[in-house]
């Protein structure tokens, strides 16, 4: 997941993950380092499509089982 | 292919990841796997004194000579260090798992060490990879954890995924370990040893043949052997309605344990009826790897959205004899479909559900008489029936917000321990009591088995035949020679509903054409040694035959009728250990 000194895809302030779009190689690590399968791959840029918390998601769930809150780092579980 | 590659043992490091295969004949030999090389396994892997929860604690998967040839040989045994009772700690699960196992070329795994990042291993062959856990860790529900692990990784069809849920990962001490969704290692906490090396799940896959000595033979007792499980009357109970046939049987007869024990039956029992669960609830049957009986029996419980008609759930809910007895009769519940919720429950954080019910129930008393309050149970109102209540308490018991919850997750003989109501805590030598109580042979086969499982020894289907002659004596030596046989059917792997078909004359013929030269009187050595040294074992962590304390709940209540004597119970233990230790002696 490290493409240089500095980390290409690092945590969010409100949660979720960013890209730094500048300093992807597209080496593809991060998609299959993913167990969840949740990074998808745009093919035309060549980069991976990480989530941008648009919450579009959660505004079509016919279900209202997915909701967008913002939390803080300490919040989210599994962050070591 | 050889024979001899049931001989070879991977060993997993989890400290260092890394991994290692080593040719070990002299573990197998004469030719035997599970608990024989099992036992000599843990007796090298785990030290004296070992702490159950830290990384010197080893757990060893061995599968047998016969697993893949014939069929109802595929149960794999795992032995470790239990940290519900501090000693050895034995349990059995089929699925695929020992199919797997042995098709990857295996006769035993050994888990070593702790990892310092959740992890869950996929083995392939002789290919080893350590995959980072952490997205999975601490989810809810163990299914949906799984169901990543399925799509992420490849081998459908041919694997076993053997995992634990958030109990393992939280230490519960008698967290599970589930292959294949619907099977388990139940008892004796491997999910809490599992969750201590932050092994959230093993994946094992493989192609490797087995090759045997003649195939005409192989084919003629392979026909044997299955002719007798697709005919006998047993297997066929086992593939109608499965264990659960045997609810309505014990409630008749007056020992299915009720209400923490308080009684045998009560109105609303019926429900929970292997034939109430078949016809209203039974979505399918499955069977385990190589087995014609199918006695995996399914509720698919359809659950409608409150908020929204036509709109549903369907969950699918394995249920066997002893979850109905531990999270339904023992807790008063009289309906099926509350009793498959909370079945549910458990599932989804991989608990020992007769564990678990044992506890639940105490609380319930402990409840009921006021030695703990709803302060304790942070407002679980603990009531017979109240499957609700007992599904918020599976929660807390997981997740341990209080001093309360943290006790209870230990097991019963800790919560009693400490609140008080040991005459109702169902717990002999620390292991939660099995759903049967039928008289003197049950409970001396709960005291003195090695695993204190009722399987060890099935004392309970001595009591189910009377026997006017059975002394304490003799009831002692039935069920030290029942105990030392099934130590060779659990060196073979066959599951101990086919005890029936592989009788020790059949055992010999199956094992030769798997490249084993055995006699009768072999096997009845081997079973008396492979016994001996488990008793060893347990002696060296601290095991006294002398030292037991006996709930007084069980001889209030009459079983099967009758109240069962402290005193010859008590004598019987006494028989059993003069004559195993003399067993021990002679070996």
């Amino acid at each position: 997941m490290v493409g240089s000194a500095e980390l290409t895809i690092v945590h969010g302030k409100g949660g979720g993950v960013l890209l730094k779009e500048a300093l992807c190689i597209g080496c593809h690590n991060c998609q299959e380092a993913c167990t969840l399968g949740a990074v998808f791959w745009d093919e035309k840029a060549q980069k991976p499509m990480i989530c941008v918390h648009c919450g579009t998601c959660a505004k079509y769930c016919p279900h209202a089982v997915l909701d967008l809150e913002e939390s803080v780092a300490e919040e989210v579980p599994n962050v070591r | 292919m050889s024979v001899d590659r049931l001989c070879r043992v991977l060993y997993l490091d989890l400290t260092r990841k890394t991994h290692e295969v080593r040719e070990r004949p002299e573990v197998f030999e004469p030719g035997l796997g599970g608990t024989h090389a099992a036992i000599r396994l843990l007796e090298e892997e785990c030290p004296s004194g070992a702490d159950p929860l830290g990384p010197e604690n080893a757990v060893v998967f061995a599968v047998g000579p016969l697993t893949c040839l014939f069929p109802l040989a595929s149960k794999t045994v795992a032995m470790f260090k239990s940290p519900l009772t501090g000693n050895l700690g034995e349990s059995h699960a089929g699925g695929r798992s020992a199919v797997a196992i042995r098709h990857a070329g295996y006769g035993a795994i050994v888990v070593r060490g702790a990892s310092d990042l959740p992890i869950y291993l996929v083995v392939g062959g002789s290919r080893v990879q350590f995959r980072d856990a952490s997205a999975i860790w601490g989810m809810t529900r163990a299914s949906t954890s799984a169901k990543i692990i399925r799509h992420r990784e490849s081998g459908s069809g041919l694997r076993t995924i053997m995992r634990i849920g958030r109990a393992g990962e939280r230490l519960v001490r008698y967290a599970s370990v589930t292959t294949e969704t619907y099977r388990h290692f139940g008892r004796l906490g491997l999910g809490a040893v599992l969750g201590s090396k932050k092994l959230k799940a093993i994946q094992v896959s493989g192609r490797a043949s087995i090759a045997v000595t003649d195939p005409k033979q192989y084919q003629a007792v392979y026909d044997e052997i299955h002719t007798a499980a697709v005919e006998s009357e047993l297997m066929k109970k086992y593939h109608d309605l499965g264990t659960a046939v045997n609810v309505s049987h014990l409630l008749e007869m007056g020992g299915l344990p009720a209400r923490n024990l308080r009684e045998t039956r009560y109105e609303g029992a019926e429900a929970l009826s292997g034939a109430n669960l078949a016809a209203n609830y039974l979505g399918r049957r499955l069977a385990c790897a190589h087995c014609p009986v199918a006695c995996i029996h399914i509720a698919a419980l359809r659950q409608p959205y409150e908020e929204e008609p036509y709109f549903y759930k369907t969950s699918m809910i394995s249920y066997d004899y002893e979850l109905i007895y531990a999270l339904g009769t023992m807790l008063g519940i009289s309906d099926a479909f509350g009793y498959l919720r909370l079945t549910e429950a458990v599932e989804d954080c991989g608990l020992d559900a007769m564990t678990t019910g044992v506890v639940l129930a105490w609380a319930t008393e402990a409840l009921e008489r006021g030695l703990i309050t709803t302060a304790e149970t942070l407002d679980a109102k603990l009531a017979w029936g109240d499957w609700q209540a007992y599904a918020q308490a599976v929660h807390f018991i997981v997740e341990q917000p209080n001093e309360f919850y943290r006790t209870l997750a230990q097991g019963v003989t800790a919560a009693a321990e400490r609140y008080g109501g040991q005459d109702f805590a169902l717990a002999l030598n620390r292991v939660e009591m099995a759903g049967y109580h039928t008289g003197p042979g049950a409970y001396a086969n709960y005291l003195t088995g090695a695993r204190h499982s009722h399987l060890d020894s099935a004392g309970y289907t001595l009591d189910q035949k009377a026997d006017p002659q059975r002394t304490p004596e003799r009831l002692a030596a039935e069920l030290l020679k029942e105990e030392q046989w099934r130590q060779i059917l659990s060196s073979l792997v066959v599951c101990f509903f086919a005890r029936g078909i592989y009788k020790p004359d059949l055992v010999c013929r199956a094992l030769a054409v798997a490249g084993v030269s055995l006699t009768e009187d072999d096997l009845g050595r081997l079973g008396r040694g492979i016994l001996a040294a488990k008793h060893r074992l347990k002696q060296r962590e601290g095991f006294s035959w002398t030292e037991y304390a006996l709930p007084k709940r069980i001889f209030e209540t009459p079983a099967l009728g009758q109240p069962i004597s402290e005193e010859a119970l008590r004598q019987t233990v006494a028989e059993f250990a003069r004559l195993a230790a003399e067993a021990q002696g002679a070996g």
